[in-house]
């Protein structure tokens, strides 16, 4: 798996780089917006991060480029605009996501690996299994081991959710966007309530606690 | 240099009014001229016409009533006219002249000679001295007795020279009226144009918005442009004034939080503390950094909405499905701290605003209102129509606000002495009473009767609905 990372700022494209690398991906990266669409349109990607403000040209600029010449690489938009417009236009361009600065790095990488599932197009499951959780997606079933779970909905939305990222770190902003499909900042503990009610469904009984804080960045399933 | 000048000039507004002005105002004169030129001409051209006329109502009246008739006749014709004047004479068969009349001036003519019968009707005698015509109509009476009238052709060409020597006279004149009245109207009504553009070229210049366009009585449409215009002026002048103020208190805002983090930061680069000690201190960085991220973004949003500048998407909002939508992120919070949520809402009432931002401020109500009710209260949101507006009411039954607080909770970063045991920024409310400003709408608190606080929003309602 390759990804292009086009970013002018040397500290953000760093730890950028350093992170995707220890997630298992091959990274190379580009510090304008010429350079980055010229590796862009030679070497095929499995996905991008692109900047919208870059010297020379800018990202969308990049991405319009990169449509029109038919190359369909899932690309997530960095930006440090956060109005509707700005988001509105990015994804017209051509863009397949929305990245606000700052963001945490688990964001990025969750946001990168749910751009490079879409676009592989694999059958979606019916069936997710995880940390020795099961889920039917059909019969809404969700069992730990032998004992069987009773989810209501948002609960059931949020460990699919987190089921679908195991091991991954999911930030306060994805999960309302994901459970409530809003897009704004969280407001008090929405969050930490629904997520304290699941953990009290799935780990009560259990040695094992899956569901884990990672303070200041989110939550995570965590996989034995 | 000088073709240049001209370009220049030459696509001036004043120039090209100047030039139509002129160019309609002497082509409408030369246009009556010549009009009037052709009708004298007809008229005076018809000399023989006027002959014949006169010599037919003289033949009748001699006829009738004798040569005595006429020459009274003449003679009764007061002040005549160059028109009226004709030369007319009786002579008898034996060419004795019974009657002669004609203008003083006409004895330059040779008309001692009687024409006889085969020169026919029509004839002519010269002027000795500059060669005038006069043109003659003859015709002989019963009695045998000759009546003659006749008319100088110069009287014709006379007229005419003249009409030609005025015309020729007034050309001038009239070219000069015409580019000088162009020329004033041009200036009088470019005036305000003149004004405007001078004052835009000196805030183009100096960058200050404070000029104003002079206004003039006349009321009219350019009157009205630089009213308007400076209408724009101000509103533009307030929309910096408002952002120069939200960026201070941004920057402002901004030093505590931040002063936070550094200190954390550098505390823990100073202990001699372990890893964890450390690890604590580094989420405790990321913490406070998404805390400031948060307040810059309220504060943003509630600086747009205040100067305006904010992007409302107005759409129709049923008003209950608002609702729902608020109960449906805050009915985990409120059952986990066993609070009772609950709300009436008519179906049929529609708002006119942003759904995402009247979702913000109701959440915010609802979120401070869950925040300060302790277990076993309730918390209830009721939503009406009253007269042309859409009621939104948020009760709770909690701390409620001390009397002495409540014009202050719609403060930047205010914090009643009871809420800081809370979590929160102090810009919730700041944030919800210029969110519902932006839709001309207002917000009021006051405290609940049964303890705690009522907040009211007042909404414009959809029109369609």
């Amino acid at each position: 798996m390759r990804i292009l990372v086009v970013e002018d700022d040397k500290k953000i494209t760093s730890f950028v780089v350093k992170g995707l690398k220890e997630a298992g991906f091959a990274v190379d990266c580009a510090d304008n917006g010429e350079d980055g669409l010229r590796m862009a349109l030679k070497a095929p990607y499995d996905a991008a991060v692109i900047d919208v403000m870059l010297p020379k040209l800018d990202g969308l600029g990049i991405i319009e480029r990169l449509r029109t010449e038919k190359i369909l690489t899932p690309v997530l938009i960095l930006s440090a605009k956060r109005s509707v417009d700005d988001r509105v236009k990015g994804l017209q361009t051509g863009g397949d996501d929305y990245l606000t600065k700052p963001f945490s790095f688990s964001e990025l990488l969750a946001r990168v690996q749910a751009l490079i599932r879409r676009s592989s197009r694999e059958p979606e499951p019916t069936r997710l299994e995880a940390g020795g959780l099961s889920m039917d997606l059909l019969t809404r079933e969700v069992r730990r081991g032998e004992t069987k779970l009773d989810l209501q909905p948002r609960e059931f939305r949020l460990l699919e959710y987190l089921m679908r990222n195991p091991g991954r770190v999911v930030s306060k902003t994805m999960i309302i966007e994901h459970v409530w499909g809003y897009d704004f900042d969280p407001l008090t503990n929405i969050v930490d309530v629904l997520v304290s009610r699941l953990r009290h469904k799935v780990d009560r009984d259990f040695e094992k606690k899956l569901i884990q804080t990672h303070r200041g960045v989110g939550y995570a399933l965590k996989i034995f | 240099m000088p073709s240049r000048f001209f370009n220049r000039v030459h696509k001036t507004l004043a120039f090209r009014l100047t030039f139509w002005y002129s160019a309609i105002f002497i082509l409408s004169s030369l246009t009556l001229f010549i009009v009037s030129y052709l009708f004298v001409f007809s008229t005076v051209r018809d000399n023989r016409g006027a002959i014949e006329a006169q010599l037919s109502k003289y033949q009748s009246l001699v006829e009738s009533r004798g040569v005595g008739a006429l020459e009274s006749a003449i003679q009764g014709q007061r002040v005549p006219s160059r028109r009226s004047t004709f030369f007319v004479r009786i002579v008898d068969a034996n060419n004795v002249p019974l009657l002669l009349s004609h203008p003083l001036l006409w004895q330059k003519f040779d008309f001692a000679r009687a024409p006889n019968e085969a020169e026919g009707r029509w004839h002519y005698y010269t002027s000795r001295r500059d060669g005038d015509l006069l043109e003659v109509a003859s015709v002989r009476l019963t009695d045998k007795k000759l009546l003659q009238v006749g008319k100088s052709i110069q009287d014709r060409e006379e007229v005419l020279e003249r009409f030609r020597e005025t015309l020729l006279a007034t050309i001038i004149p009239m070219v000069l009226i015409g580019v000088a009245g162009g020329a004033f109207l041009a200036f009088r009504a470019l005036r305000p144009i003149r004004n405007l553009s001078t004052v835009t070229r000196s805030i183009v210049d100096t960058g200050r918005f404070d000029a104003r366009v002079p206004a003039n009585e006349a009321g009219d449409e350019l009157n009205e442009l630089g009213v308007l215009f400076n209408q724009m002026l101000a509103k533009i002048e307030a929309l910096i004034a408002g952002m120069k103020n939200a960026l201070d208190n941004v920057a402002h805002d901004l030093r505590t939080p931040v002063t936070r983090l550094r200190g954390m930061a550098e505390q823990a680069l100073r202990s001699e503390a372990g890893e964890g000690a450390i690890r604590e201190a580094l989420a405790d960085c990321l913490e406070e950094s998404e805390r400031v991220v948060t307040m810059l973004n309220t504060l943003m949003d509630i600086s747009e909405a205040e100067t305006g500048t904010t992007k409302l998407s107005i759409d129709d909002v049923n008003l209950s499905a608002l609702v729902e939508e608020v109960v449906e992120l805050y009915e985990y919070v409120a059952e986990d701290k066993s609070v009772a949520l609950s709300t009436r809402a008519p179906t049929h009432l529609y708002l006119r605003g942003d759904r995402g931002r009247l979702r913000q401020v109701i959440a915010n109500l609802v979120d401070n209102a869950i925040k300060y009710t302790a277990g076993g209260g309730r918390v209830e949101i009721e939503a009406f129509q009253k007269d042309e507006q859409a009621v939104v009411i948020v009760r709770d039954t909690g701390i409620g606000i001390p009397p002495d607080e409540l014009p202050r909770i719609w403060d930047r970063l205010f914090r009643g002495d009871k809420s800081r045991s809370q979590r929160g920024l102090g810009l919730g409310l700041s944030l919800v009473k210029a969110v519902v400003q932006a839709h001309q709408g207002q917000v009021e608190a006051s405290p609940n009767p049964a303890g705690g606080s009522i907040f009211a929003l007042y909404l414009p309602l959809s029109r369609a609905a």
